[in-house]
Formats: structure tokens, C-alpha cells, sequence
């Protein structure tokens, strides 16, 4: 306890700031990155970005 | 070479083998510097069907 | 039956004795071929070997491929991290031969820190082996040689050599079985110090079902002279489900790397690769500034991208966590010439990054420029529909 008045924070930070230096969160934000990232590519979504049969052939054809 | 417990179980060899070896490595590197590049394009024009001319071997331009 | 047991065979001359035949009685007679079959502790060996490969056959198991491939389908095959470039460039390739393919290269470039202004390339591969040489105009050197002894093993040798650069020389075997691969190689190894330096990796990735591998691969590291040798062991797992994959990749020191990778369809396929990693850095004291211990820093990235192939383009697209959004077209708008576009823009750090190239293919032969225009095929016979000669 007697550390807190002889070091003082040389500023006062927010409790999100204090979350974000912690390691736990890098791991934690990448982890939920990854796992939606693996739920975009799985889902229905990724299969509606093929546009290879629509536009690019046209762009194609173009040529 | 003294025969302290820590040189026993070492690869000891005299200096001037040690020498000897880094020399012969040496002109190794120095072949396989420049010689690699030839030796690639004399197994190339060796296999190649037409026997392309040294110039057509190092243009960049298509040579038929 | 009775008489030959009633008389003495001599206790020496085994192959005399008759042996009950019933199943499961006794244990089999060895087998009458050889010294390493005849002998029983070596029949014995060779029926475990026997039967745990029949074991290992029955589970239908196949070659996991090699950790240094194990997230190759995402960080090589969608992201843009193989193709990424700035400046301009150009592609000279000219092609002499098919089969050996014999064909060599011409790269100018401006405005890069990675490529040289210009280097030159040459490339010899047979069924068997493989060798290529790079030199740019500084005369750095980089060389390939792969030979495969058989269709498991495979040596590669690789070389580095630079005027006023230390060179660098790496010697690699691989074997593939039927469903594991062993990977050892060493990078400029030396035994002229005293004792072995340089580095050792050796890796091996085991298939435990049909589609679930897992490995794990050992770094020795040994820098000349009294320095303490340094380790580093990571474990991997892989798992192939056909249109998708999913690998991870964890360093006993600290650093954890997962991807994920899905054919969306013959023409898409689409990737996410998570890296995390830990390091202690060193904390300083707010008001002194003197080191006062140590705290663990961690650090990651998530890149999430996509490929899609198209009859004569091929895009990559991606997006990473730290606010990086690249993209890399290749399209082909002759049938030898090829334009490359790759850009980067990094929101955070408000910059850009951008390459332009023209890839040229040209051909030493009459043949392959033929086949070069899509006038005729690789035997030598018209494309339907082309042009006529």
C-alpha cells in the first residue's frame, strides 16, 4: 500500500486503458479476431463473394 | 591440443589442417559463386533442342 | 506324429523339430528365409513391425505433408506476403525448354528496399532434380539445388554467398512415408570451432487419423566460441478436412500461430492466420529510468484475406488487425504479356504502399513461342479455335 504514495502514477489511467496494456487482452482480441474470422469464412457470407460468375467474367470477356 | 575433460570429446584438429580446410572452402565458395549460374545454362543448352547461341541464352528477348 | 516324437532329435538342429501347428498354441515357427527372419528375436521384431504397419496401413493414413507447409495454404497461397512489392518492376522470363524445363529470367526494379535494380535468374529441373541460380548486379548469389534420390527422400542444398556478407549454406533432408514426413537440416554447420555450430532443426509431422497430424520440430542453435547453445522446440497440428484446413503452431518460448483456410469454390479460397506472441521486455522505473525488472509484452495479429482465380487474373485481398489492407492482381492481357499490381494501405499509420510490374514471357525456340501465343499445345498440335499459322 505505501508503494502507492511513494511511486505515484505519473498519470491517472482509464480502466480500459489498464485492460489494454494487460496481455491477456492482445490474446483475447485476437483470439475472438480469429474465431470471426473463422465463422465469415464458414458462413454463407464467403460463398456470396464469389463473384467469379458475374463480373470478372464479364472483365474477362472484355479483353 | 591439451587433454583437458572439455577437449576430450572434441573435433580437434591442428591448425594447420584448420587452415588448410578454411582455404579449401574459401576457393569452393568462390567456384560456386561464379561457376553455378554456367553450370546451369550448360545443362540447359545441353538439353535444349536448338543449342541456343551464348547471346540467346543471356538476351531477354525471344529468339526465334 | 508319435514316432517322430518318440525319437531324439538333437536340441541344435531346430529346423527337425516338429512344431505343433495348432493357431494360437504357440507362438509361430520363424521363418525360413534369412538370418534377420530365421533368427527369433529378430522374427519376433520383424512380426511387430509387421503388424504395426499393417495396423498403420489399416487406418487409411496418408503423408501429413511437412511443417514448413503446415499453414502454406494461407500464408503462401492467399496472403500476399510471397507476391507483395513496391516500385516498378519487370519480368523478363524466357523460356528454351519444356520438358527438362530449361528457362531463364531478367528482373529490373525501381524503388524497392527488397529487390535489386537488376538480377538474373536461371532454372534446370528434370523429373529428379531441380537447380536454379540468382545473381543481381552486386553479385550476391543465391543458389538451389533439390534432388529427389527416390519418391520419399528428397535433398536440397541451398546457398548464400555476398561480397563483404557472411555466406550461408543449408543442407536438408526430407522424408516423406506413407504418413509421416521427417524433415532434418542444418544452416552453416561447422566443426572447425571446436565442437559442432551453426543451427540444427530437425522436425517430424505425424498423421494420428486420416486427416489429423500432429508434429513437433527442435531448433539447436550454437554460435562459434564460449557461448551457451540455445534450443527451441514447437509443436504443430494440422487438420485437413478436404475444402478446409486448420493448423496451429505453438513455441515452447512463447508465440502461438493459428490459420484456418477454406476452398470456398474451385476459384476462391479464402484464409485467416492469427500470430501471438510473447517477449519480456524490460520495465524502467517512471522517475529513475533505471531498469527495474522485467514484464511480458504481448503481441498479435490477425490477417484475414481471400483469393480468387479467374480465367487470366488472379486476385489476393487482405486485411489485417493492425489496420493493414492489401490487395495483389496479376492479369494477364496478352498471352505473354502479364501486368502485376500490389498496393498496401495502412490506416493506422496513414501510408501507402505501391508496385507496378509487367511480366514478359518469351521463348527460345519457335515451338515454345508458339505455345507461348496459345497457337498450339504442348505436342506440338493446333489449339482448336486459334488463328490459323
Amino acid at each position: 500500500m505505501s508503494g502507492r504514495f511513494a511511486a505515484p502514477e505519473p498519470k491517472e489511467e482509464s480502466t480500459f486503458e489498464q485492460i489494454k496494456k494487460a496481455p491477456i487482452f492482445a490474446v483475447a482480441v485476437n483470439a475472438t479476431l480469429f474465431g470471426l474470422g473463422v465463422l465469415f469464412i464458414q458462413s454463407p457470407l464467403m460463398d456470396m463473394l464469389m463473384v467469379d460468375s458475374f463480373e470478372m467474367v464479364k472483365w474477362d470477356e472484355l479483353n | 591440443m591439451s587433454d583437458s575433460p572439455i577437449n576430450k570429446y572434441q573435433f580437434t584438429l591442428s591448425d594447420e589442417s584448420k587452415e588448410r580446410i578454411a582455404k579449401v572452402l574459401d576457393y569452393s565458395k568462390v567456384i560456386a559463386h561464379y561457376g553455378f549460374i554456367p553450370f546451369v545454362l550448360y545443362l540447359g543448352w545441353s538439353s535444349s533442342s536448338n543449342k541456343p547461341s551464348l547471346f540467346n541464352l543471356l538476351s531477354p528477348f525471344p529468339s526465334a | 506324429m508319435s514316432q517322430q516324437q518318440s525319437t531324439p532329435v538333437p536340441i541344435t538342429d531346430l529346423t527337425k523339430f516338429t512344431i505343433p501347428t495348432l493357431p494360437g498354441v504357440t507362438t509361430a515357427p520363424p521363418k525360413a528365409n534369412g538370418f534377420w527372419s530365421s533368427n527369433p528375436v529378430f522374427s519376433y521384431l520383424n512380426d511387430v513391425y509387421i503388424t504395426i504397419s499393417e495396423h498403420r496401413k489399416s487406418l487409411g493414413l496418408t503423408n501429413p505433408g511437412t511443417i514448413e507447409n503446415l499453414n502454406k495454404e494461407v500464408s503462401r497461397d492467399v496472403f500476399l506476403n510471397q507476391y507483395f512489392f513496391t516500385g516498378l518492376r519487370a519480368d523478363l522470363n524466357k523460356a528454351f525448354s519444356m520438358s527438362p524445363v530449361f528457362q531463364t529470367s531478367h528482373t529490373l526494379s525501381i524503388g524497392s528496399n527488397v529487390l535489386p535494380p537488376y538480377a538474373f535468374s536461371a532454372l534446370y529441373a528434370t523429373d529428379d532434380y531441380f537447380i536454379q541460380g540468382n545473381i543481381d548486379n552486386e553479385l550476391s548469389f543465391s543458389g538451389r539445388i533439390n534432388y529427389g534420390w527416390n519418391k520419399y527422400n528428397i535433398s536440397k542444398v541451398t546457398l548464400q554467398l555476398a561480397h563483404g556478407q557472411p555466406s550461408m549454406v543449408q543442407l536438408e533432408q526430407d522424408y516423406q512415408a506413407s504418413d509421416f514426413s521427417i524433415n532434418l537440416k542444418t544452416l552453416n554447420p561447422s566443426l572447425l570451432s571446436g565442437g559442432f555450430s551453426g543451427v540444427a532443426v530437425a522436425s517430424l509431422l505425424q498423421s494420428l487419423t486420416p486427416k489429423f497430424a500432429v508434429g513437433l520440430e527442435a531448433m539447436f542453435s550454437k554460435q562459434p566460441g564460449p557461448v551457451p547453445p540455445e534450443t527451441l522446440v514447437s509443436y504443430v497440428a494440422r487438420y485437413n478436412a478436404g475444402n478446409w484446413i486448420a493448423s496451429a503452431q505453438i513455441q515452447a518460448q512463447g508465440a502461438l500461430v493459428a490459420s484456418f483456410w477454406r476452398k470456398v469454390s474451385d476459384k476462391v479460397e479464402a484464409g485467416v492466420e492469427t500470430q501471438i506472441a510473447a517477449s519480456l521486455k524490460p520495465v524502467n522505473d517512471p522517475l529513475l529510468g533505471t531498469p527495474i525488472g522485467f514484464e511480458t509484452a504481448v503481441e498479435g495479429q490477425t490477417t484475414i484475406g481471400a483469393k480468387y482465380e479467374y480465367r487470366s487474373a488472379v486476385f489476393r485481398g487482405q486485411l489485417d488487425s493492425n489496420g493493414k489492407v492489401g490487395a495483389f492482381l496479376e492479369k494477364r492481357i496478352l498471352p505473354t504479356v502479364s501486368i502485376l499490381f500490389s498496393g498496401e494501405i495502412d490506416q493506422f499509420k496513414q501510408s501507402s504502399r505501391l508496385g507496378l510490374g509487367l511480366q514478359f514471357e518469351a521463348a527460345g525456340n519457335e515451338q515454345l513461342m508458339l505455345m507461348q501465343q496459345g497457337l498450339i499445345d504442348a505436342n506440338g498440335n493446333p489449339v482448336p479455335g486459334a488463328p490459323q499459322l
